[in-house]
């Protein structure tokens, strides 16, 4: 037998040891079942198989209920089978209609289970407040990487609106503002509020949100659940670029009303993600979604413009000889949707420039003051991978001694 | 359970018992092909089969023994390629899993949900404690899909030095996972 045994959709499966000519002992297939799982079942994808099997218990009831009919006589007799066929017919048909993962949304829960993968890894973070706004060569934050799930150690270097980092060791959550002062009650309290996905919207982070920078897969996942997958049709030979819109059912919160997302094909790693807001009407009052303008102002001490972030562990952070995003993509796309920026100031924003973008609050006593004065959140939040050091980060790189 | 509420409360239990029965039958299974087909069918040979079951046994030991009945059943009729069919090593694979669901004193036939999933999680904080050059190995085949044959040409080394790799790295994951030193193997 091949080592490579097709998938349904016809891509190989991976070689998991069991295709090993040796015999697989029990730990090794039992760990082969955890790991299997572990990277490759999400609960969404958990919920569709269960529901795929009561469907099919339904559909089966239905036939088995149609066909034990007692019948009287033949034309009775062949009236029922009949009936019970039509049953039969309508619940597999039933069952066949049942929805199904589309290929694009295949691809993205793929690309859930890559992203449990523990390494080392770096992404940048860019910030827009209109969806034609260029994007910026600098990224507004760094976020670094390692280990998964609940373990997963982050480091958030942040630029603007003041140069700080934050992060999670072992120890937990920390920040180090702007004055030096490292803290760690409440750590989560004064992190940007890009870093949190599903915080209730006007209540302050606390530990038990979901950050999207300490996993990303949970992201993916949220959007997997959130939006419809399709793909985007402007795919190259080396990053299939899959789109997703919201269903109109689906669940507010912070959530984006759209989301891009772009796959290696060779890695299958994510290559990069935006996430977009509507700009809702005024009686909508505010909505949630990333960090406003003012969160990302540049005018507060240390600055945000210098450059992409302090060095990494080989020096290669950021800054202005790195890299931007790559290819022409954001520029294909062309300007995002949205109703232009006007109506009354909503509450929380700050005032209002002449050309119509929502000029800066004044920075708090500790240059945390946009936490307090929140202007509307931007349009589009962009994550970019890109390549973390060769030498992996150094093992203080996660703690605030290490900054 | 076969009254007007038997359907649903056996889909509470399925549902408690899906994330357990998945990664059973991912052990059990050569590859990802089949795995669906073998799950539902597990379901409903269960479902079925319901007014069989002994409330006082485990139900997600039951569960277990169907679908590891059905697995080779698949396999007999050449539906799915099982792993292996000796039934020393299916007992090993069992008394495992029997382990890592009573595990800090849990009832036997706990399984459910979450729960099941954040103990099967361990496995990434166990993959993190491995060697290097193991755990990068297996997150080439789990995470990002790669075959054994790219995995060799991508680190320069055979094909059979991965697998060995690959086993090693399985064989004390399923250790570290069950709390268990080497010594302390499962039968």
């Amino acid at each position: 037998m091949s080592n490579e045994s097709p998938t349904p959709g016809g891509e190989s499966a991976p070689d998991r040891g069991p295709l090993s000519t040796d015999q697989p002992g029990p730990d090794d297939l039992f760990a082969h079942g955890l790991l299997g799982f572990v990277h490759t079942d999400t609960p969404e994808r958990q919920r569709q198989r269960v529901t795929r099997a009561m469907h099919a218990i339904h559909a089966g009831d239905v036939a088995a209920v149609a066909g034990r009919i007692p019948g009287r006589g033949l034309r009775v007799g062949r009236w029922v089978s009949g009936l019970a066929a039509s049953i039969a017919v309508i619940g597999a048909v039933y069952v066949a209609t049942i929805p199904r993962e589309s290929s694009a949304e295949a691809a993205v829960q793929q690309l859930i289970s890559s992203t449990r993968s523990g390494g080392d890894r770096r992404f940048e973070i860019r910030i827009l407040d209109r969806p034609d706004a260029p994007i910026p060569q600098n990224p507004t934050a760094v976020v670094d990487m390692r280990g998964t799930g609940s373990s997963t150690h982050v480091l958030l270097d942040i630029n603007v609106p003041v140069k700080m980092f934050a992060g999670r060791d072992a120890t937990g959550e920390w920040v180090r503002r702007p004055d030096g002062r490292v803290e760690r009650d409440n750590a989560r309290g004064v992190w940007p509020r890009w870093a949190v996905v599903q915080a209730d919207e006007g209540q302050t982070p606390t530990a038990g949100d979901t950050l999207f920078v300490d996993s990303l897969d949970t992201l993916l996942d949220s959007l997997s659940k959130t939006f419809t997958m399709k793909d985007a049709g402007t795919s190259d030979g080396a990053v299939r670029h899959i789109t997703g819109q919201r269903l109109s059912d689906g669940p507010r919160g912070p959530m984006p009303d759209g989301v891009d997302i772009w796959i290696d094909r060779t890695t299958r790693q994510l290559d990069r993600i935006e996430l977009r807001w509507e700009e809702r009407s005024p009686r909508d009052g505010r909505r949630p979604g990333p960090p406003s303008d003012a969160e990302r102002g540049g005018g507060g001490a240390g600055g945000g413009g210098g450059g992409g972030g302090g060095a990494g562990p080989n020096g290669d952070r950021g800054g202005p000889d790195r890299p931007g995003l790559r290819g022409p993509r954001p520029e294909e796309r062309g300007p995002r949707s949205g109703p232009p920026r006007d109506g009354p100031p909503r509450e929380g924003d700050g005032p209002r420039g002449d050309d119509g973008d929502m000029s800066r609050p004044p920075p708090g006593p500790d240059g945390f003051g946009p936490r307090i004065l929140r202007p509307p959140p931007p349009r589009r939040l962009i994550i970019q991978r890109v390549d973390a050091p060769p030498t992996g980060f150094a093992d203080n790189w996660f703690s605030p001694e290490g900054h | 359970m076969n009254g007007p509420s038997g359907k649903d409360v056996f889909e509470i239990l399925v549902r408690e018992h899906a994330d357990m029965l998945t990664a059973y039958l991912r052990s059990l299974l050569w590859s990802d092909q089949g795995l669906d087909d073998v799950f539902q069918e597990v379901m409903l040979v269960a479902w079925r089969r319901l007014p069989e079951y002994d409330r006082t046994r485990p139900f997600g030991a039951w569960l277990r023994g169907i679908g590891r009945n059905m697995v080779l059943e698949h396999h007999r009729k050449g539906r799915a390629r099982a792993a292996v069919t000796d039934p020393v090593i299916l007992d090993g694979v069992e008394s495992r899993f029997q382990a890592l669901l009573s595990a800090g004193g849990s009832a036997p036939d706990w399984g459910g949900g979450g729960q099941f999933r954040s103990r099967a999680e361990r496995m990434l904080d166990c993959l993190q404690r491995l060697p290097d050059i193991l755990r990068e190995t297996v997150e080439m085949v789990y995470a990002r899909g790669m075959l054994l044959r790219q995995i060799a040409e991508s680190v320069g080394v055979n094909e059979e030095t991965a697998k060995k790799r690959l086993q090693r790295a399985r064989e004390s994951l399923s250790k570290c996972v069950l709390g268990q030193t080497p010594e302390e193997g499962v039968s």
